[in-house]
């Protein structure tokens, strides 16, 4: 690597620092400033009126001005959708590799756990949505109280890829307004509960790629010698699967924001979550489908959502561990073919 | 090999019965999931709404018990409950038919996917060709990658009513260039039916929008899976042995890198029948994505349920292609 | 280069395919096609379950009723019978005498008779068949006597009497026996058990055979069988996509154009396009790929009407449709009364107006519209914007204001309410942010809900909201409110989602809809609007107009203010202009 590349690098890097930390600053300001808890004044005198004076970046179909809107909707952002982007790449990355490293084989529970999980699991389905929570708790304490005991040691493999990819499939089959319906009969939708669907529902996509990669890397030489030797599978999974998966990861995970703003704003239109008075890119950006005619409206809520993607991207790590320069030298992966 | 090939279809689609039964239980236990005759724009007459709402409910066969039992308290209720007849039906190859029209629900199916599979399934063709052809392209050229990237995740953040939107304003526009049709199909259109290719104008621009949008979701993990493949050291060694740039992006990088590309491919798969709601609803197509959405907004329950069906079977079918194809590369995943 | 050129020339030989190919509809001279724009699929067209306007609107060119409105005139004018019905009461029982048109026939040749009448009210009646909604509409009539000695006279037979059963009977679409019960399976059937609400009528071998075939949904999509006495028959139903009628080369009403406006039945081919994007359909209609564009959104109306006004004509009458904020008045933060009248002071009427209708709309102070000015009591002043005095009436409601907000004495709480609306509707969205901003302003905090359609439907009946947004749709006509205001309407009983009433209103209600038009009816009309006004269970916002535009090679557009807004078989090719 030459230095001039590594200087633009650094400086790519910084530039998105500087990014992100205005972001944090304008959401600082949204929180805590004097507009704290007001939401852009709403004007009839100006409905989608483009960049002005007085509005820099244009008004919205209500009449409030753009760039106080995004300015307010970094909050948000802050709040809601980044650590919903950053938990559901979190998931995925977990669900992901542990299907991919385990299989439908690999991992091994007691015979009464599973029963008494699969008992919870149906009567979970069955029962009135108030009552699934008895039910889960229910089964979580009889799955501990199983694994106190010496008893009741015979073991079954636990098919996790199945698992995850049924869920997975599910989740991407049923319509959002199902799951929306569902969801809230279980809880009225607040804040937390936002968060929670927000990640419950957009791990898949990170959870397949890093499946497939972790399969693919699983059975390279230097993972079968790690477990020859005794390391436990996290650590295997941690130092020399997912360093080596983290070329491919990197590029996606950024890609999980624009997924949650999108979904948030899905749920807006469903009556979930988000609401009108509330300052929200993913909004912002959705207000636009009113007035199509109104670039400024696209243009600025879209510029500031790129370069907030784009800024994850170049701060994300190159390597995802010190350890990855010992594993790549490992890498045979020269696949012959004749 | 056939066998197990053979025993993973046969668990996909239990898997698929199992999703679309979890969602036939709950589209029809949760409140508010249930049709009303009567809305809130549609007001019955004085006296009569409440019988004539039960009768309604009557004929759909909505007072039949949900399942065999009931927990909690328990109560048995026997095979006359809705569960069970749905799933003689399915197992006769019906799905029950809509509630707002009697129409069999395998008809709404098979129309729909008349034109939806045409659409995005041009779209998908086209985006995975483009996708891989860039990627390759940028794979070897670090500066051009880290633009496309960059170019890639603003694509990504682009909703899809926008990039429909913006198709249509500037190509269907007569203020600009009226260049392609604005809407729907041509009057007589059907894929099987004469001269189906007089419908390709109408087709550009929505499958134009489906490209865009599917780009980043392939271009970035591939071009960066096809990246760190040009920095390992059998790269230098083959290219050491005389293989040509091209023979060696093609025949030594790509096969290491397309596991990543058929699981993302996998992953945009079940859209083709899926549909694109916003694509359809933009352009006034009445494809797969409407047709549920319609059917949600409805409670038409019997529709939603086979549409379910169908995208959560081809999901998982698109899931299993995937696999065996990375196998087929790999034996060494099996 | 070549290659390029190359691929020039295929894409603009695409593209010229594309250009030629929406213009292809010509229009000869005689019988024009007309093309309108619909946001949404009809569903059904199956004459006895009409879900939703467009139904209604597109099953009046296949079939006729007895009656029709004219529109413009805001009155029923006879269609297929003779004239207007004579209404007689005799003891608890009102009889309704009709002639049938004497030159009436269906497609067949065959005269249209009270037989087929007989045949309708059956089916409508018929238990096991979609008609749970119509059922409702006819059930105030318990038998029909024929005519021995004239076969297109007949009487309806109805329970009790209310002015609007004259009009009423003939609301529904008479069908035709010989196309939907050829083997005559409901003629031995007496209407009369079929109007009982037995279950064992269901039963019964002949009405389970009819049921079967009737219930076939491919013959409400195949043009032979779904054909009545009307103008048109379907050409083709794209579904979702395109709905296309023609004009029968011979109907029975032919000649009789030029006396009846309402047997006009001008255009030679009716389109009906779906095109559930608002901006795709403005586009169309720019392209001239549209005729007519109703119900349009203001912004789209008032955006063509600067660029596009020497194309087309623009209409906007006001309708019977009022967007009203309604409030739970059994909600306890709402139950007082003047809690309610202080939250109607707080709309800013004006401006909402302006920003969700362009100045068009008209405000009202209560359901009726001022257009009806026999009805509508014009002494009741218009309600203000005035947060000082809505304040005020919080605080003579027992409310204190503090610094965390508005308080009772004794209760924790602050007042707060949740203002519900269906999502994703602009208008509603517009309204709710304004009332929000000016609910601030004295210091009430109001959150927002906007809730999926059918989830709020259910949130509504079960009045588990504060304040909702809902539109009313009303006719001149009619003025029984009893579904809208009675107290057995609340829950599922009705539309009373107020939860607004006591035994005096219920008891007004009552006589109101079995009070003829007259002095007496107008006074207990203002009474009812003033008892409205006071008590507050909804503040009207506005009406709003029908936007029309329509192509000006059309004319005979007959806009008016009642469903669907134009009359489509009256419309003719207006004179090229030079």
């Amino acid at each position: 690597m030459t230095p001039a590349r590594s200087r633009f690098r650094f400086s790519g890097r910084g530039l998105a620092g500087l990014w992100l930390l205005l972001l944090a600053v304008a959401a600082a300001w949204a929180a805590f400033g004097p507009a704290a808890g007001r939401p852009a004044l709403v004007d009839v005198g100006l409905l989608s009126q483009p960049p002005s004076r007085q509005h820099w970046l244009g008004t919205d179909p209500f009449g409030r001005d753009v760039l106080t809107d995004l300015m307010l909707g970094t909050r948000r952002l802050f709040i809601i959708s980044l650590p919903a982007a950053l938990l559901a790449s979190a998931l995925g990355l977990l669900l992901g590799a542990a299907a991919g490293y385990w299989g439908n084989t690999g991992l091994r529970v007691r015979r009464s756990a599973a029963a008494v999980l699969l008992a919870g699991l149906i009567g979970l389905l069955a029962s009135a949505p108030a009552a699934a929570g008895w039910w889960l708790l229910g089964a979580a304490l009889a799955t501990a109280a199983i694994y106190s005991r010496a008893a009741f040691a015979a073991t079954v493999a636990v098919p996790l890829d199945w698992l995850v990819l049924s869920a997975a499939a599910w989740l991407g089959a049923v319509p959002r307004l199902v799951l929306v319906l569902a969801l809230t009969a279980l809880h009225p939708p607040a804040g937390g509960w936002l968060l929670g669907v927000l990640v419950f529902t957009c791990w898949p996509s990170t959870a397949r790629l890093t499946r497939t990669l972790v399969q693919q890397l699983r059975r390279r030489s230097y993972v079968e010698a790690g477990r020859v030797a005794g390391y436990s599978a996290a650590r295997l999974l941690w130092a020399h699967i997912i360093p080596n998966a983290w070329p491919s990861l990197r590029s996606t995970l950024p890609l999980n924001l624009s997924i949650c703003l999108g979904l948030q704003t899905t749920l807006a239109f469903l009556g979930v979550g988000l609401t009108p008075d509330q300052a929200d890119w993913g909004l912002t950006l959705a207000n636009a489908r009113l007035e199509p005619a109104a670039w400024w409206l696209i243009t600025s809520s879209l510029l500031a959502l790129t370069l907030t993607i784009t800024a994850i991207y170049q701060l994300l790590p190159t390597q995802a561990s010190p350890l990855q320069t010992s594993t790549s030298l490992a890498s045979g992966m020269h696949v012959t073919k004749s | 090999m056939a066998g197990a090939l053979l025993l993973r279809v046969a668990r996909a689609l239990g898997t698929a019965w199992l999703i679309a039964s979890a969602l036939f239980l709950l589209s029809r236990s949760l409140p508010g999931a249930a049709p009303q005759l009567f809305t809130d724009e549609r007001v019955g007459t004085f006296g009569q709404q409440a019988a004539a709402e039960t009768d309604y409910q009557q004929r759909l066969g909505l007072q039949t018990p949900l399942f065999y039992f009931r927990l909690l308290p328990w109560r048995w209720h026997g095979t006359p409950n809705q569960y069970h007849r749905w799933l003689t039906q399915v197992s006769r190859g019906e799905l029950g038919s809509s509630f707002r029209d009697g129409t069999a629900v395998t008809e709404h199916l098979r129309r729909a996917l008349q034109l939806t599979l045409p659409l995005t399934g041009s779209a998908l063709l086209l985006g995975a060709g483009l996708s891989l052809l860039l990627a390759q392209w940028a794979a070897r050229r670090p500066r051009w990658y880290r633009r496309l990237v960059s170019a890639g995740y603003f694509l990504d953040s682009l909703p899809l009513f926008v990039v429909g939107m913006l198709l249509l304003l500037l190509l269907a526009n007569p203020d600009f260039w009226p260049l392609f049709p604005a809407y729907g199909l041509p009057a007589d259109f059907s894929v099987t039916g004469a001269r189906p290719w007089q419908a390709a104008p109408y087709f550009v621009l929505p499958v134009t929008a489906l490209t865009i949008s599917s780009l980043p979701a392939l271009f970035l993990p591939v071009a960066a899976a096809l990246r760190e493949q040009w920095q390992q050291p059998y790269v230098a060694t083959a290219r050491a042995k005389g293989a040509s740039r091209q023979r060696t992006s093609w025949r030594h990088v790509l096969p290491n890198a397309a596991p990543v590309f058929f699981t993302r491919l996998a992953d945009l798969v079940p859209g083709v029948v899926a549909g694109a709601v916003v694509i359809e609803v933009v352009f006034a197509l009445p494809g797969m994505g409407r047709l549920l959405a319609e059917a949600a907004a409805a409670r038409d329950v019997p529709v939603l349920v086979g549409g379910v069906l169908l995208i959560a079977a081809v999901r998982l079918l698109a899931w299993l292609l995937a696999d065996f194809l990375n196998v087929l590369l790999d034996p060494r995943l099996l | 280069m070549l290659r390029s050129a190359a691929i020039w020339g295929l894409l603009s030989g695409i593209f010229g395919l594309a250009a030629c190919s929406p213009s292809s509809s010509s229009q000869s001279a005689g019988a024009p096609t007309v093309r309108v724009c619909w946001p949404r699929d009809p569903e059904s067209l199956n004459p006895v379950t009409l879900p939703n306007a467009y139904a209604v609107q597109a099953n009046n060119l296949l079939y006729q009723s007895l009656l029709t409105v004219d529109g413009p005139a805001r009155r029923h004018v006879p269609w297929l019978a003779a004239t207007l019905p004579a209404v007689e009461r005799r003891d608890s029982l009102t009889y309704l005498r009709y002639r049938l048109h004497p030159r009436a026939t269906w497609d067949n040749g065959q005269p249209i008779l009270a037989q087929d009448v007989a045949f309708t009210l059956k089916v409508l009646n018929c238990p096991g068949l979609p008609n749970e909604g119509l059922r409702g509409l006819v059930s105030f009539i318990r038998d029909v006597q024929l005519d021995a000695a004239d076969p297109r006279r007949f009487t309806l037979v109805c329970r009790g009497y209310a002015p609007e059963y004259r009009d009423n009977s003939g609301e529904f679409p008479i069908l035709p026996e010989y196309l939907i019960d050829p083997q005559g399976r409901l003629r031995p059937v007496p209407l009369q058990l079929l109007t009982r609400a037995d279950s064992s009528v269901a039963r019964l071998a002949p009405i389970r055979a009819f049921q079967q075939e009737f219930n076939q949904p491919a013959r409400w999509r195949d043009p032979r069988t779904l054909r009545g006495s009307g103008p048109y028959q379907l050409a083709t139903w794209q579904v979702g996509q395109q709905l296309a009628f023609t004009r029968k080369p011979h109907w029975w009403a032919d000649n009789l154009a030029a006396t009846t406006p309402a047997l006009a039945a001008e255009p030679g081919r009716i389109e009906f396009h779906v095109i559930p994007n608002p901006a795709t359909a403005l586009l169309a209609l720019r392209r001239n790929e549209l005729d007519v564009y109703p119900h349009m959104p203001g912004p789209d109306f008032a955006r063509l009407q600067a660029t596009d006004s020497t194309r087309f004509r623009f209409y906007s009458p006001a309708s019977y449709r009022v967007v009203v904020l309604e409030m739970n008045v059994q909600q306890p933060r709402l139950r007082e009364t003047r809690t309610r009248q202080a939250l109607a002071h707080l709309i800013d009427y004006d401006q909402l107006l302006r920003a969700t209708q362009y100045g068009q709309g008209q405000r009202s102070t209560g359901l009726i519209s001022p257009r009806e000015k026999w009805a509508y009591h014009d002494s009741l002043p218009l309600r203000p914007y005035a947060p000082p005095r809505a304040a005020a009436l919080l605080r003579q409601a027992g409310w204190q204001q503090t610094a965390e907000g508005w308080r009772r004495p004794q209760q924790p709480q602050p007042l707060t309410l949740r203002l519900f609306y269906s999502a994703g509707d602009r208008t509603y969205e517009t309204i709710a942010l304004l009332f929000q901003q000016s609910a601030r302003q004295i210091g009430l905090p109001v959150t927002l809900h906007p809730t999926e359609a059918g989830q709020l439907s259910e949130l509504r009946r079960n009045g588990e909201f504060d304040l909702s947004l809902r539109t009313l749709y009303g006719n001149p006509f009619a003025y029984d409110l009893r579904p809208l205001l009675h107290t057995r309407s609340i829950g599922s009983g009705g539309a009373n989602r107020s939860r607004f009433g006591n035994a005096a209103s219920d008891q007004l209600l009552e006589t109101l809809a079995s009070t003829e038009d007259s002095v007496a009816k107008v006074r207990l009309l203002h009474r009812l609007q003033t008892l409205l006004y006071q008590e507050v269970p909804f503040t009207p916002l506005f009406f709003e107009p029908n936007r029309l535009a329509v192509s000006r090679s059309f004319e005979h557009v007959r806009p008016n203010g009642l469903e669907p807004g134009y009359d489509l078989p009256s419309f003719t090719p207006a004179p090229v202009q030079p």
